[in-house]
């Protein structure tokens, strides 16, 4: 597990969504999205902060004016909403 | 007569969802993969976000002295409450909709969901979603004036 510094101290590689979930699963990400879709949907992105908690993980990234955030995989409980 | 270009068309494999990026009033862009939920009447974002985006009211929807625009809303956890702030952008793919009305409210971490895509968007929109194959399709709907649906 790479450790980001506050707003990403570490330069990552571009890397496809499945593969961060994959590096990341079950912690949620913020990405640098750096390819889109034909829908414009991200494909590729840089990790730039990770953390198993959401707030934690809007304090690292506050100085950017874009960023996408993401929980990698999918919640490991059954889903009722 | 040409039918409307798709804004989306995705695979899924539990839970429908689309990634959605957000314009604020302060002209910040947050991006959410947001978990499509037809039946809530709004759209959701956490609290922090709301703030990150300019509306800094929202931050403070717990304050003893009521905020504008807090409302009270059912859940199956019980009574809730959330500030309304109305989201200057939302872009979907090629979609894009201007003042969507957004409820700061913070969804349970556990979930996995930072945003629900809810009715406040998706009345705007034609949605398709097929359990059976795992695929969804997202697009502008003609709305008549007036519609208040």
């Amino acid at each position: 597990m790479s450790s980001t510094g506050a707003g990403g101290g570490v330069q990552a590689d571009d890397l496809p969504l499945p593969k961060i979930s994959e590096i990341y699963k079950d912690r949620w990400v913020a990405i640098v999205v750096t390819e889109r879709d034909q829908y414009s949907q991200p494909v590729k992105g840089r990790v730039v902060a990770d953390d198993v908690d959401r707030y934690r993980l809007r304090e690292k990234t506050a100085k950017y004016d874009e960023i996408c955030f993401f929980y990698a995989g999918e919640s490991s409980y059954r889903l009722l909403l | 007569m040409t039918s409307p270009l798709p804004a989306v068309e995705r695979k899924f494999q539990k839970s429908p969802t689309v990634f959605c990026r957000l314009t604020g009033r302060n002209s910040a862009v947050r991006e959410y993969r947001a978990l499509i939920v037809p039946t809530a009447e709004f759209c959701v974002i956490p609290k922090v976000d709301a703030y990150r985006l300019g509306y800094h009211e929202a931050a403070g929807a717990d304050a003893r002295v009521p905020i504008p625009n807090t409302i009270t809303f059912a859940s199956y956890m019980g009574y809730g409450r959330g500030t309304v702030i109305k989201i200057v952008r939302v872009d979907i793919g090629s979609l894009s909709e201007g003042d969507v009305e957004f409820l700061a409210f913070d969804p349970l971490q556990t979930t996995g969901f930072d945003m629900i895509l809810g009715r406040s968007f998706l009345r705007f929109m034609h949605l398709d979603l097929d359990f059976a194959s795992g695929s969804l399709r997202l697009e502008r709907a003609a709305i008549p004036q007036g519609n208040p649906h």
